[in-house]
């Protein structure tokens, strides 16, 4: 539970749950900001290293799908990491057996592989580190501050 | 006199301060041995010899250390260091209000140390002490007026002490060294911005929070928030219109979300909950859905507010959409609205016609176009859980079997017909059915989840843990203990609970404190964020997680755990006041270990909760007791049910269930009064609940029977109970409503507890025979009832067939 609180209290704007008509939550969004930059520790001047946006976890009940949360909670995740953060990029890991987080990811989100990380799971399985974009995606809208 | 840390040579009082940074750093046996160092010259040095006890503590000898401490106390009363080392243990030991104590303590002889100060702060928020927090973070920005975390910290507890206006103050005093400062992270200032105008709104000078909002938008990088923020401020101040248009900008972040649609309908004067809006509101939504045509929370609202036609119609497009697409969770959506019965009898009607159509021309209404054959399966599957849900389990197989046979691969399928089965009390088949549909997708977890809860609840502890342990990390050191670390609190309270059944109740009570430790260990969780979240200015954040821990144990799982856990004690004590105590369950010995890192044999569990640190410094201990000897055997068996109840009459004091379980606890202490309360607090609920006469009676007999109560409280209590009661008994509850197997069957335990046994089993014999209320699990707990009441291989025989004749399916009696 810590772990969830931890990204909340660190993150507060890239995390997102559903809920189904009776407040249940039947999936989740985990998201976080890449802070192991190297050359951030190093001292480097802040601002300077591209910002990259993390997706921890992402959940839908099976009862649940096909309803399209998925795709909707990573848009919100995506959205804010631009917003809040100036994030250039999200990456991702997945199971290389999980093919239909996968196709997901691939077909739906339009992630793309980095690399295959070899044995990154914990039980030994390699996952693939995708990657995506996002300049661009969300422009900034000229608020009126007439009101 | 004792000798203080000053009053020690100069070659000591190094040898002390080296040992303060081995604690520092964590190199525990070194510190012991410099502490020993000391008190080899000097064995009589209080501070010292708290010291070594601060290092025992750490190493796994806690009561060892804690004899140190106070020993060390004893002979340096005032010593500061003392007192603050008593502090840490405690405070390690999750003993927060003996922490405060120490250093309050501490800090009488020490008054600017900082630390003490920052973690008494942080103690007095765990503990809800808001007044106080805010005292000592005043004493901690005096100290250091321009450290950013001092006095946002202040600004917090003002917050939380209920004083925004305060709150306001501080930030205006101290703001600028943050807000003005070029090198602070621009997320950062937005954060801090965003929490200063909310505290603004909360002071209730909305206008003002306006005129905040714009000023600051520039340095704003949480968009969606600063967005919220403009749409509540506009229609708290009553500007419907540009409210309006702000949550329409919000509907376009996240058409999903609740709380923009409502405050959507709130701007144009509506109310969702007045029926003559009915028209007005569908109207606005149906305006949204058109800009909104992906949305599902708009699609499914009218549902929520609609009646007759205009409910029809919404279901009509719902359904439409759902059966196409083949979403799963249809039922499941729309089951809310079952509870008003003309809705779900629509709904029926409707997927019917839908089914008929759909064998007849294959199209759906006047779609020109042939449906694929997929609709007429979801049909089938959607009106299998209809009438499941209306009891008519045979008619909810013959549909789900006809899904399944269209559609031998959809694994949901197996699911549903699990749950129909399950209800219909088979519970071998509803476990087969649901790992069949496993099978079929072994990388799935959600299904791996259900069937290992379908196995427990049909007792099958070995295989369950089997299955579960298929998803538990494959590398954990100990892959038993993994689940306590995982928190998995649905298992440890399932499995508790099907120990409880099979009569292992030493086993059930270690497993349900697992589950209920997850909890206290939630509780605890928090503690670090009153640092921590002022550190990251996440304040907003930060007052909702102290809202949300508020309310962790009337979470259903804690409901559950605690329950069975409380009904166990209270077996554990009735058991031995009847001079035939509860016994130990012993390891089988012949099993396989079913996991090559854990100890575990045949489904035994050899784990306890680690002893404390977290990560690489986490303490494994070796399970002695995986029995659960320590609880069978404990001098008191009410005192912790009498603690879990307390914990329920806090979280879940609008529950019947809470004070059913309060009586019962309170009525073995002889706590009459207290015992009356609850049955009071049951009244103030459901003043007719069905347990109120039972529980009345029994209290009367027990004031009959307990000679050494005093008579004049006697007759006090028992002129309330007439006064509530009259002359109703157990029987003339139960006769009055002869429909009612509830009745019955709470009247027959009251029966019993009152050493009428044979009333007790006629009167459960004939309840299977009323359908008010009668359950599968109503009726598994009544032949619980009837075979503590002696009941003879007969009378079960008489039980099972009458049991089998309301639940044809059955297999469990």
């Amino acid at each position: 539970m810590k772990y969830y609180l931890y990204h909340l209290g660190t993150w507060p704007e890239l995390s997102f749950v559903a809920e189904n008509e009776q407040g249940r939550v039947v999936g989740y969004v985990l998201g976080k900001i890449n802070d192991d930059d190297p050359s951030a520790a190093a001292g480097a001047a802040p601002g300077k290293a591209p910002v990259e946006g993390h997706i921890t976890s992402l959940s839908v009940l099976r009862s649940y799908r096909r309803l399209g949360l998925a795709e909707r909670l990573m848009a919100q995740a995506q959205r804010a990491m631009v917003e809040a953060y100036g994030a250039e990029s999200v990456s991702l890991h997945v199971r290389v057996s999980n093919k239909a987080a996968f196709s997901l990811y691939k077909n739906n989100l339009k992630f793309d592989v980095k690399f295959t990380d070899a044995k990154y799971y914990a039980d030994g399985e390699d996952a693939y580190a995708m990657t995506k974009p996002l300049a661009d995606l969300y422009p900034a809208k000229v608020e009126s501050l007439d009101f | 006199m004792s000798i203080t840390v000053t009053d020690l040579p100069h070659k000591e009082q190094g040898l002390f301060r080296s040992a303060l940074k081995l604690y520092e750093s964590q190199q525990f046996k070194k510190g012991l041995k410099t502490s020993e160092q000391i008190l080899k010259k000097f064995p009589n040095h209080g501070e010292t010899l708290a010291m070594k006890g601060m290092f025992l503590a750490q190493m796994d000898r806690k009561d060892e250390g804690y004899e140190f401490i106070k020993r060390g106390l004893e002979i340096s009363p005032t010593s500061s260091i003392s007192w603050h080392i008593y502090g840490l243990v405690c405070q390690r030991d999750k003993k927060y209000s003996e922490a405060i104590r120490c250093y309050e303590e501490s800090l009488s002889a020490d008054m600017e140390n900082l630390h003490i100060l920052r973690e008494l702060a942080s103690l007095y928020i765990q503990s809800r002490q808001f007044a106080k927090a805010v005292e000592i973070r005043q004493r901690l920005v005096k100290i250091n007026p321009k450290f950013p975390p001092f006095w946002i910290g202040l600004a917090v507890a003002h917050h939380l002490n209920g004083h925004p206006e305060l709150a306001l103050k501080v930030f205006d005093a101290h703001e600028h060294a943050v807000l003005g400062d070029p090198t602070t992270e621009r997320a950062q200032v937005s954060k801090l911005l965003l929490y200063k105008n909310w505290l603004i709104e909360l002071t209730g000078d909305y206008q003002k929070a306006i005129e905040n909002l714009k000023e600051i938008r520039p340095r704003i990088t949480d968009i969606g928030r600063w967005m919220e923020q403009k749409a509540t401020l506009l229609l708290k101040t009553g500007r419907k219109e540009a409210a309006a248009m702000a949550f329409q900008d919000l509907i376009e972040r996240n058409p999903e979300n609740n709380d923009y649609i409502a405050g959507y309908i709130a701007c144009n004067s509506l109310d969702i909950a007045r029926p003559e809006d009915e028209e007005s509101v569908l109207e606005v939504v149906e305006g949204l859905q058109q800009q909104f045509p992906s949305s599902n929370r708009l699609r499914f609202l009218p549902l929520t507010f609609c009646t007759g036609d205009r409910f029809a119609r919404a279901a009509e497009v719902l359904a439409k959409h759902a059966l196409r697409k083949g979403i799963p969770s249809l039922f499941s959506s729309v089951r809310v609205l079952y509870a008003d019965e003309a809705k779900g009898a629509a709904l029926g009607r409707l997927i019917e016609g839908f089914a008929g159509q759909l064998r007849d021309t294959n199209r759906l209404g006047d779609s020109a176009e042939d449906e694929p054959q997929s609709v007429l399966m979801w049909c089938n599957a959607f009106l299998a859980q209809h009438h499941d849900y209306y009891g008519d389990h045979e008619r909810a197989l013959a549909l789900i079997d006809a899904a399944i046979q269209a559609s031998p691969d959809v694994v949901e399928l197996y699911i549903f017909k699990a749950k129909i089965l399950k209800h219909a009390g088979d519970l071998r088949a509803a476990r087969d059915t649901m790992d069949f549909g496993r099978q079929k997708d072994l990388l799935d977890r959600y299904i791996n989840t259900k069937a290992v809860k379908y196995m427990l609840r049909n007792n099958e502890l070995v295989e369950a843990e089997k299955l579960f342990l298929e998803f538990v990390n494959q590398e954990a050191p100990h892959r038993l203990q993994e689940i306590v670390t995982i928190q998995a609190t649905w298992y440890m309270c399932e499995r508790g609970r099907a120990l409880r059944r099979l009569g292992d109740i030493g086993r059930a009570l270690k497993q349900l404190h697992f589950a209920i430790g997850a909890f206290e260990q939630y509780d605890q969780d928090q503690f670090d964020f009153h640092m921590y979240s002022v550190r990251k200015m996440t304040l907003r954040t930060y007052v909702d997680i102290l809202e949300w821990e508020n309310t962790i144990y009337a979470h259903p799982i804690f409901g559950d755990a605690a329950r069975a856990a409380i009904e166990c004690y209270v077996e554990l004590h009735d058991r031995r006041q009847a001079g035939d105590p509860v016994r130990a369950v012993p390891d089988e010995k012949d099993g396989k270990p079913l996991t090559r890192n854990g100890a575990a044999q045949h489904g035994q569990h050899h784990v306890i909760a680690p002893s404390g640190g977290s990560g690489e410094n986490r303490v494994f201990s070796v399970d002695v007791d995986p029995s659960g000897t320590e609880y069978l055997n404990a001098d008191d068996h009410l005192a912790p049910a009498l603690a879990l109840v307390e914990k329920l009459e806090a979280a879940s004091g609008a529950q019947p269930a809470t004070h059913l379980l309060a009586f019962e606890v309170h009525l073995r202490m002889a706590k009459y009064f207290l015992a009356l309360k609850a049955i009071n607090a049951l009244r103030a609920i459901d003043a007719g609940h069905l347990a109120l006469v039972p529980m009345a009676a029994r209290l009367g007999h027990a004031l009959d029977t307990d000679a050494a109560f005093v008579a004049p409280m006697k007759a006090a209590l028992k002129g309330q109970l007439a006064k509530s009661f009259g002359d109703a008994t157990v029987a003339s509850s139960v006769a009055a409503h002869p429909e009612s197997f509830a009745h019955a069957l709470a009247g027959a335990k009251a029966l019993a507890a009152m050493g009428d046994a044979a009333a007790a089993r006629a009167m459960l014999l004939q309840a299977p025979a009323r359908a008010g209320g009668r359950s599968l699990d109503g009726l598994l707990e009544a032949k619980q009832a009837l075979e503590a009441a002696g009941a003879s291989a007969s009378e079960l025989g008489e039980f099972a067939a009458a049991a089998k004749k309301a639940l044809p399916l059955a297999t469990c009696f």
